[in-house]
């Protein structure tokens, strides 16, 4: 969201807003860009370690009914399978550490839906306000416990925006029009069916993205979340340099994240990284790189026939928030072969 | 005369409400917080906000009053101050969702008036973030525009297009914490 864009909107429907007090009222009628499609931000507090495995219970006096027991469930389940990080894994067990608690007594104010306590990396809990409690304002309905009628909210939606929470993850900052409000299911409030993203089950691309530059991906073959914007480093080294034509000689690739804190230097496995070669002032493919034995490592092997230039290249993709990566070149000097007598200018010695 | 009077009673009523509902928020204890040795027989109270299991059975924490998200008002229109409900905040460790809110009782307002939110207490916030939303059929639909700042207190001008508006302002103040109040906005010449 550019301060352009932000000003256009707030003349569309000519909302002015002015900080008093010590500010003037034209400075802080700018204003400021927000961190708009951006990772969400990060609740100060810590984290939970990486891959914990966090097991919650059914508060004293306060298990869900059957039916917001498997929300709940499924709700643990979805962040679980979305997280794409190495952010902890949430579990029901009898005799887990952490609650969840389901009725009247909640500490979650007055208009809470359903609130949350963190105290990592050692505990959580989680309260949801019953079915049919009555606010000034209307009467709660969860979806799951009404037969989904129009104005309900989502229980499995609402529990994963509070385990997103437990997980260290802040409300997303929307664009000015909330365009982008399914890119994250933490949100700073929910939406009623049928709104969009009211039922959504899986942590968002911003959700996600947040979670692995906190706890870090979850494998090196993990795609990063296209919320970020990672650069990479691509590298390139050859078995040898300088080779008799018809050598076989082998390329070997590593692909690594360049970004910040978790992500910083992490291989890259499992992507798409091309052998290229010199061709005139251009460069031509000459083969997708296969796996190498070692994480973000990808080899070909190329019978060599003329001296050339190779280059590996990691091309950016739409599926990942990772930009593209070009290695150094590594120049391949080939003499020719000999089969009878060979000229003194290229016995070895002359070399 | 006794519309207003009505109307002044309303307004009081919500503040009186809001005063109450946001002055304080229970807070559970989460485990490692001392707790006295009790009877294996004694009953727990209280939200579940409950320690690990031990071998030593203990009482599911009682909820204790901490000081809450202070009360928003938005004054500037036709009649007095109307106290926001408070929706989604985060304070003194405790962080609570919430939808938006389009509250019953609502602030009439000339288009283009300048409507100021005040806090009570007033805090120091940092910074703040508003947005406006019409509301149709009861519900606040696509929000439709946006504006933050910083500073001590929040001055708005209403939108230009007579109707009903929802309207949300999210205040953060230090130490992390904020809070998000909703205010319904009657906008009419």
């Amino acid at each position: 969201m550019t301060r352009q864009q932000l000003s256009t909107m707030s003349r569309r429907v000519a909302v002015t807003v002015i900080a008093t007090g010590v500010l003037l009222a034209g400075v802080a009628g700018a204003p400021r860009p927000a961190d708009a499609h951006s990772p969400n931000p990060v609740f100060a507090g810590g984290l939970f370690a990486q891959n914990a495995d966090l097991r919650f219970r059914w508060g004293a006096g306060g298990t869900p009914p059957t039916v917001m027991q498997t929300a709940i469930r499924n709700a643990a389940a979805g962040s679980n399978a979305s997280r794409k990080s190495k952010a902890p894994t949430f579990t029901y067990d009898a005799a887990g550490g952490n609650t969840v608690y389901y009725g009247v007594d909640v500490p979650c104010g007055i208009n809470g839906l359903a609130c949350f306590r963190r105290d990592a990396p050692t505990w959580f809990g989680i309260w949801i306000r019953p079915n049919g409690h009555r606010y000034d304002w209307g009467t709660l309905r969860w979806c799951e416990m009404t037969g989904y009628p129009n104005g309900c909210y989502d229980a499995e939606n609402i529990v994963l925006d509070e385990f997103g929470h437990v997980h260290g993850l802040d409300h997303h900052v929307n664009f000015a029009d909330e365009s982008d409000y399914e890119d994250a299911v933490v949100q700073t409030y929910a939406r009623v069916k049928p709104r969009a993203g009211w039922d959504a089950h899986l942590f968002g691309r911003c959700d996600v993205a947040t979670l692995q530059q906190q706890y870090d991906v979850a494998t090196w073959s993990t795609l990063y979340s296209t919320c970020l914007g990672i650069d990479t480093t691509t590298t390139l080294t050859a078995s040898d340099t300088s080779v008799v034509e018809g050598t076989l000689v082998t390329f070997t690739a590593r692909l690594a994240s360049d970004g910040t804190g978790r992500l910083a230097g992490n291989p890259m496995s499992g992507r798409v990284v091309v052998l290229q070669v010199r061709s005139g002032t251009a460069w031509a493919d000459v083969l997708t790189m296969g796996a190498g034995s070692t994480a973000g490592s990808y080899v070909a092997s190329l019978t060599i026939r003329t001296s050339a230039d190779y280059r590996a290249v990691y091309r950016r993709t739409t599926t990942e928030g990772t930009r593209g990566s070009v290695s150094p070149v590594v120049a391949i000097k080939a003499t020719v072969a000999c089969y009878r007598l060979c000229p003194l200018s290229i016995l070895p010695a002359d070399r | 005369m006794p519309k207003i009077t009505t109307a002044i009673l309303s307004v009081l009523a919500t503040l009186t409400l809001a005063a109450c509902s946001a002055g304080g928020l229970p807070s559970p204890e989460p485990p490692g917080t001392p707790t006295p040795t009790v009877p294996v027989t004694s009953v727990p109270t209280g939200p579940a906000a409950s320690a690990p299991p031990e071998v030593t059975p203990q009482p599911t924490p009682r909820p204790t009053e901490v000081p809450g998200p202070p009360v928003a008002s938005l004054g500037g229109g036709a009649a007095g101050p109307v106290a926001g409900e408070l929706g989604t905040f985060f304070w003194g460790g405790l962080g609570s969702d919430s939808p938006w809110i389009v509250p019953t009782t609502h602030l009439a307002a000339a288009p283009g008036a300048t409507l100021t939110v005040t806090l009570d207490p007033a805090g120091a916030p940092e910074r703040w973030t508003a947005a406006w939303a019409p509301v149709r059929n009861g519900a606040a639909g696509g929000v439709d525009a946006v504006g933050e700042g910083e500073g001590s207190s929040v001055t708005l001008t209403a939108p230009g297009q007579p109707g009903s508006w929802g309207l949300l302002v999210e205040v953060h103040f230090p130490g992390g914490q904020r809070a998000a109040w909703y205010w319904s906005v009657v906008v009419a010449p």
